[in-house]
């Protein structure tokens, strides 16, 4: 990968923010104070040329009601891969081989951004990019530790994870983190949110980019996917790709197999070893022409 | 363009804005789609009804927004706020998009089913969240206006429309019109509970004031009428549940000190009544005659 881009993201915490408008004078060019006294960010992703002022003015805010995520500086190039993971999620977690080897989802965000999805952090507001919702939302250290062999997060920002100033929460956020399309962290979210996105694209005769969600089994529970899956399959929504990995966490199980229900709604599906790249690249990449289609990975607990 | 009610003032503005706004998309679900026969054929992929599924509206939306297109979400009141109303926090807020969610059915509109379509309690519980404007239109052409003004942004917008009406629109703004003055208290009349207000309070000199839309709350106007008369007391008329708007009352005059009645659908009872819209009226004194009495004896 050559040098990509350094990129900024301004966040106002509205609620926090009071009214002081020291940022506005600061950095007049990014920030605005509305009628209310509360400050709005008017350029989100401020160019170079702001972006001294900006931090000037997230320094001065006596809330810190100013949040600034950087992403990844030209002199930082993505030079991880997989074996690297388990010391990213041991910045997090201080627990190597327990925290890596314990996550279910791994392997299928590993193959999906090494090798499926079309992005990369340069373009995170390419409209034509692949979409990544990671609907299951908890133990995100896998996504973050993935994020970043990928570039799209700094190494040293996985060290203070969690933390007051940090962009990396307990779940993903689209809004503080470069590259994270969803903000997760209550069940049953995603898949809805990615039947809207491939609505839209049908009416914008957008026909490049997919949108792939990670559910888990348990989380399949949740009436919402349901009514999503029924609706994506009767209107043949083939942009749709929905990973379930499959632990066999749902209290009540799914007899027969979680893809029975999504075969009887008009899906394509598939079943892979949720720890085999190469199986998992398969299904993830196999035609599905006017259907969606669902790959359940399944990992033993 | 006139409309008998709000329901088809909401149809009929949805259904043209779809043939000049290329940003616009209607999701329902199966309430409401005969409004827009016509305009499915031209605009198929613009037009979702995703059948009974409420959740699944709010994802819907939702996808749209993140693609920078407009989606306006349709249904019965109860259906579109209650039913579904982490999606509205979750799937908006949480992902920093916009939407605009228009209801028909508004408190107890809908009697012929009663307790299961009451939904006094809308406002309210949009108001929990941050960031909504809340419009309350009192008449048909009120609504189609502040629906094509919600259309071009990318904000959160809850347009509630209801059977019931004032005669006459007025002019919709983002503050309250100053509908009389007077000098012994102030009256706020919210929607379609404006003619109501003017019956009861024609004897009075107070100021009334029209609210068509709640939030942002227009302080800076009530402030304004409160100390231009001789006596800081405030009337709060709200369709919805009584009460709702109390804590931007208090807010807008903390260093005031003034008093408050706050009139509108009472909370605590249990309304297994069917009936009229007018009986219910009665029912919450929210009718002419019993708004007049309660105004009355607050003020004199």
């Amino acid at each position: 990968m050559t040098g990509t881009p350094p990129t900024m993201k301004v966040v106002v915490d509205e609620t926090a923010c009071l009214g002081t408008g020291q940022c506005a004078m600061i950095a007049p060019a990014v920030f605005e104070q509305r009628d209310d006294g509360v400050t709005v960010a008017r350029d989100t992703e401020p160019p170079q040329s702001r972006r001294a002022a900006v931090r000037e003015a997230a320094q001065a805010c006596p809330v810190a009601a100013i949040r600034l995520s950087e992403g990844s500086e030209p002199s930082t190039p993505a030079a991880f891969g997989y074996d690297d993971l388990p010391a990213l999620i041991a910045r997090m977690t201080g627990d190597e081989r327990h925290a890596f080897s314990s996550s279910s989802t791994k392997d299928v965000l590993w193959v999906l951004y090494d090798r499926v999805l079309n992005v990369s952090p340069d373009r995170t507001d390419d409209d034509d990019r692949d979409r990544f919702f990671n609907s299951k939302g908890a133990g995100p250290m896998a996504q973050y530790a993935v994020l970043t062999a990928k570039g799209f997060i700094r190494p040293e920002q996985l060290d203070d994870w969690g933390t007051w100033d940090s962009p990396l929460g307990y779940v993903p956020d689209r809004v503080t983190v470069p590259g994270v399309d969803l903000s997760s962290g209550s069940l049953g979210h995603g898949v809805p949110i990615a039947v809207g996105v491939a609505l839209a694209w049908r009416i914008q005769r957008r026909l490049g980019p997919r949108v792939f969600v990670l559910i888990g089994d348990g989380e399949f529970d949740e009436g919402s996917n349901h009514e999503a899956m029924v609706l994506a399959g009767r209107m043949g929504l083939d942009r749709i790709v929905v990973v379930v990995v499959d632990n066999g966490t749902a209290s009540h199980g799914w007899p027969g197999g979680i893809e029975q229900r999504f075969a009887r709604e008009g899906w394509a599906t598939d079943v892979c070893d949720g720890e085999n790249h190469d199986e998992i690249f398969t299904a993830l990449t196999r035609d599905h022409p006017g259907k969606p289609l669902v790959v359940v990975a399944t990992v033993t607990r | 363009m006139t409309y008998p009610d709000m329901w088809s003032a909401f149809g009929g503005t949805m259904a043209s804005a779809l043939d000049t706004d290329p940003r616009a998309a209607v999701v329902l679900a199966d309430i409401g789609t005969h409004f827009f026969k016509a305009a499915k054929q031209k605009h198929p992929d613009r037009v979702i009804n995703v059948g009974i599924r409420e959740q699944l509206m709010m994802g819907v939306a939702s996808g749209l927004a993140m693609c920078g297109l407009r989606p306006v979400v349709h249904t019965v009141a109860s259906f579109l706020v209650e039913r579904p109303f982490e999606q509205i926090k979750l799937n908006f807020a949480q992902q920093n998009v916009g939407a605009v969610l228009a209801s028909w059915g508004a408190s107890y509109d809908i009697t012929e089913f009663s307790w299961s379509h009451f939904t006094p309690e809308d406002v309210a519980l949009l108001d929990s969240l941050p960031n909504w404007t809340v419009r309350v239109p009192g008449h048909p052409q009120e609504a189609a206006e502040l629906l094509l003004r919600a259309l071009p942004g990318d904000d959160r917008v809850y347009v509630r429309l209801s059977g019931q009406a004032n005669r006459e629109p007025r002019g919709v703004s983002e503050s309250f019109e100053v509908v009389r003055e007077g000098d012994r208290g102030v009256i706020l009349a919210v929607g379609p509970t404006l003619d109501r207000v003017l019956a009861a309070a024609s004897a009075l000199d107070v100021t009334i004031l029209y609210a068509s839309t709640v939030r942002p709350f227009d302080s800076a106007g009530l402030r304004t009428s409160v100390l231009a008369g001789r006596r800081p007391d405030v009337v709060l008329v709200e369709p919805y549940l009584a009460g709702t708007s109390a804590h931007e009352v208090s807010s807008t005059l903390v260093n005031v000190p003034h008093r408050l009645l706050s009139l509108g659908v009472r909370r605590n009872v249990e309304a297994r009544r069917y009936g009229t819209p007018e009986d219910h009226d009665r029912l919450h004194g929210l009718d002419a005659r019993s708004l007049g009495e309660q105004i009355r004896s607050f003020l004199v």
